[in-house]
């Protein structure tokens, strides 16, 4: 029986201690010879870029009546270039100036009655982005002057707080976030002390919205107008002393959660006729708003509040005030994934039931929905994302979009992008009539 | 006899008389003077199956504020990554999650990371983010296994097991063997094995003393599947300084968004 006992426990150590040895035969494998590492040398100039080629293709739209635009098929064989230089001017200032041009072909290949609007709009473009010289004052004090990004608020996916940069909307759910927000010219001050950040703006350019060519897929506006009605121009205020902008900002980052308050004077994102309805301008509008977040665990909690004044509608006389309120929750518990869903309410105060027709189309009480999933694979080679917003009214959906998309780094400078929009009808009219706008999408860029 | 002899060399393998136990040998390694206010360049070399190789070149500032550590990353290249960078305050303490920050470029934003999950993947690489900080010795159960020459060097090798769920699950790592060199308490060597069948395989391939510490320039970390290797990453760190004037401002918000 002891020799039993002795045999049995011979035999199942020796299989670990075998076990064990084998596995420590993994470290003698042979080592492979990895690629030259070039160091990144500290330069008073650093310049990168990209140059991406896009294309996209719509599945959805109706065939065309004779004379109008056909938005079916291939709409999109887009070349765009982008080349930032980044100069240390000393130990303290630094600038920035990136320059963005882009031309699409699809323009002029197409056998297709393209307006001179749509042309102008989305055919070819050279723009500075940013421009700006970033520096300290004083061990407390920063300065950054010129066109810059500044974004307010905690959420990812839905701006409420987020006002001080106008967007691209000529593509609605088509524009890549990284380009979404256009940069304006500004003077920045931040003071610094401790876990608390004051931020003061004086915004100087008044730079607005860029909107969908009037007739396009992304504006239809026979929707709101009479026939052979004329849409006019928008018409962007002066960059003047008087129409400059204000904002202001206080940050404070802590252990576990951050809180923020804002406060600005700022142009309104959307138009309102003015003359007889023969133009279009953009007024200021006042907000206060304050945001937080709470991460927990493997979840980051986030809420948002924004009261505004002073907005204008064209189907009201009288200017109306709003208050905004998010929620929202992001999950990182899972290895490689990660979840957020958002959920805001809009509530405008004296409303009034004309406010509901086009070209306003706003409800009493609206809300928006975002969930994004995003999961990287292949040791973060490949994202793959899934993104839905929804906008609803009380009792039914507005319309919205969805839109999935797979990310993949062929090499450090080779990358593919591809997916597919959605776009969901709904309730409101200006919505509703981008339902058909659904589309392939893919590009390819090289990062230099 | 030769019954007897297996036994006794077994016995010998499990239950070794050491002069320190594990636990002591452990402690060594967590109180080792590992430096501070360190600044660094740091690349990171991917490697799939098929040996094609990405990399990724940062620049590190470390600093200790009492038990505390404070990193921050930033991204020097391949470009579209170029400017991203990380600020993390890994805090001693265990019922204190870490703050994290990440600073994205392309959206202009700053935003806060939460999560308590370490097995993820460190950018990508085979370093998971529970190997890029201390652990809590306590969590753990330590066992001296035998003792083995790497290179020149004696070492201890050192099972380490996890004691509750929750700490394998922030880990993924169900038990470990650490290679721990006997003349500095240095790990030059830690064997991981996952819930999922993989095996991880840490070397220090290059081991510099700087300034009178001994720091790790060169780490492979491998990953294989019934012994094949899936991947692998070399982390090489140059120009490694200690005692760097780095004051609290290095690891804010505000030098993150400003960059180096």
């Amino acid at each position: 029986m002891r020799w039993l006992f002795l045999a049995l426990l011979a035999t199942s150590s020796l299989t670990y201690a075998d076990e064990f040895e084998d596995d420590l035969g993994g470290f003698e494998e042979e080592s492979i010879a990895i690629v030259e590492i070039e160091q990144i040398k500290e330069r008073a100039n650093q310049i990168k870029g990209s140059l991406k080629l896009s294309s996209s293709y719509n599945y959805a739209h109706n065939t065309p009546f004779v004379g109008q635009t056909d938005f079916r098929g291939l709409s999109r064989l887009k070349t765009t270039l982008d080349l930032s230089v980044d100069s240390k001017i000393n130990d303290r200032w630094k600038s920035r100036l990136e320059v963005q041009a882009f031309y699409d072909a699809i323009y002029s290949l197409r056998d297709n009655t393209y307006t001179n609007d749509m042309i102008g709009t989305y055919e070819s473009e050279v723009e500075i982005q940013e421009a700006y010289i970033l520096g300290s004052i004083s061990d407390s004090i920063d300065l950054k002057i010129g066109r810059q990004i500044v974004v307010w608020g905690k959420s990812d996916n839905i701006r409420l707080n987020d006002v001080i940069n106008p967007l691209d909307n000529r593509e609605l759910g088509m524009v890549d976030i990284e380009d979404l927000r256009l940069p304006v010219f500004m003077s920045k001050l931040d003071y610094y002390s401790g876990a608390w950040n004051l931020s003061a703006m004086i915004i100087h350019e008044a730079r607005v919205q860029k909107e969908a060519a009037n007739g396009s897929d992304y504006l239809p506006t026979h929707i709101f107008l009479k026939p052979n009605a004329i849409f006019p121009k928008d018409r962007t205020p002066d960059s003047t002393f008087k129409n400059s902008q204000y904002a202001l900002s206080l940050n404070g980052r802590f252990t576990g959660w951050d809180l923020s308050f804002y406060g600005a004077k700022v142009l309104n994102s959307k138009w309102h006729f003015v003359n007889n309805k023969k133009s279009r301008t953009y007024d200021f509008v006042k907000m206060l708003g304050v945001a937080s977040n709470i991460a927990i665990g493997n979840f980051l909690f986030t809420s948002e509040l924004v009261y505004m004044k002073d907005l204008k509608f064209n189907t009201t006389k009288d200017e109306k005030e709003r208050l905004d309120f998010l929620l929202g929750a992001e999950y990182s518990g899972i290895t490689n994934l990660t979840a957020s869903i958002e959920l805001a309410q809009r509530h405008i105060f004296d409303y009034e039931t004309s406010m509901v027709n086009a070209p306003d189309s706003v409800y009493k009480d609206e809300r928006q929905t975002a969930l994004r999933i995003s999961y990287s694979f292949d040791h973060e080679k490949g994202m793959f994302t899934y993104l839905n917003t929804l906008f609803y009214n009380n009792s039914n959906i507005n319309g919205g979009f969805q839109r999935v998309w797979l990310n993949y780094d062929l090499s450090d400078y080779v990358e593919i992008n591809i997916g597919v929009v959605d776009y969901i009808g709904g309730d409101k009219v200006v919505l509703d009539a981008l339902s058909d706008n659904d589309r392939f999408f893919a590009d390819i860029s090289y990062n230099f | 006899m030769k019954i007897k002899k297996i036994l006794l060399s077994l016995l010998t393998f499990s239950t070794l008389s050491f002069a320190m136990d594990a636990f002591e040998i452990v402690t060594k390694v967590d109180t080792r003077d590992d430096g501070d206010n360190i600044i660094s360049n740091m690349s990171m070399v991917l490697i799939d199956k098929a040996n094609k190789q990405r990399v990724r070149s940062m620049r590190t500032f470390t600093k200790d504020f009492g038990v505390d550590t404070y990193k921050t990353i930033f991204f020097l290249a391949p470009s579209d990554v170029k400017n991203t960078a990380f600020l993390t305050f890994d805090y001693d303490d265990d019922n204190k999650d870490d703050d994290q920050w990440l600073y994205l470029p392309a959206l202009k934003k700053t935003k806060r990371i939460a999560s308590t999950d370490k097995s993820g993947s460190f950018m990508g690489s085979d370093f998971s983010y529970s190997d890029m900080t201390k652990p809590d010795l306590t969590d753990y159960n330590y066992k001296i296994v035998k003792e083995k020459k790497v290179g020149k060097h004696n070492t201890w090798i050192i099972e380490r097991v996890p004691k509750t769920q929750a700490i394998l699950d922030e880990t993924g790592y169900k038990k470990s063997y650490l290679f721990v060199r006997q003349d500095n308490f240095v790990v030059v060597r830690a064997m991981h094995y996952l819930d999922d069948g993989k095996k991880k395989y840490m070397n220090v391939k290059k081991l510099e003393k700087i300034d009178g510490i001994w720091i790790a320039t060169e780490i492979e970390m491998k990953t294989t599947k019934n012994k094949k290797r899936l991947h692998s990453t070399i982390l090489q760190f140059n120009n490694v300084k200690l005692n760097q004037n780095l004051n609290e401002n290095k690891f804010s918000v505000r030098q993150i968004e400003k960059g180096i």
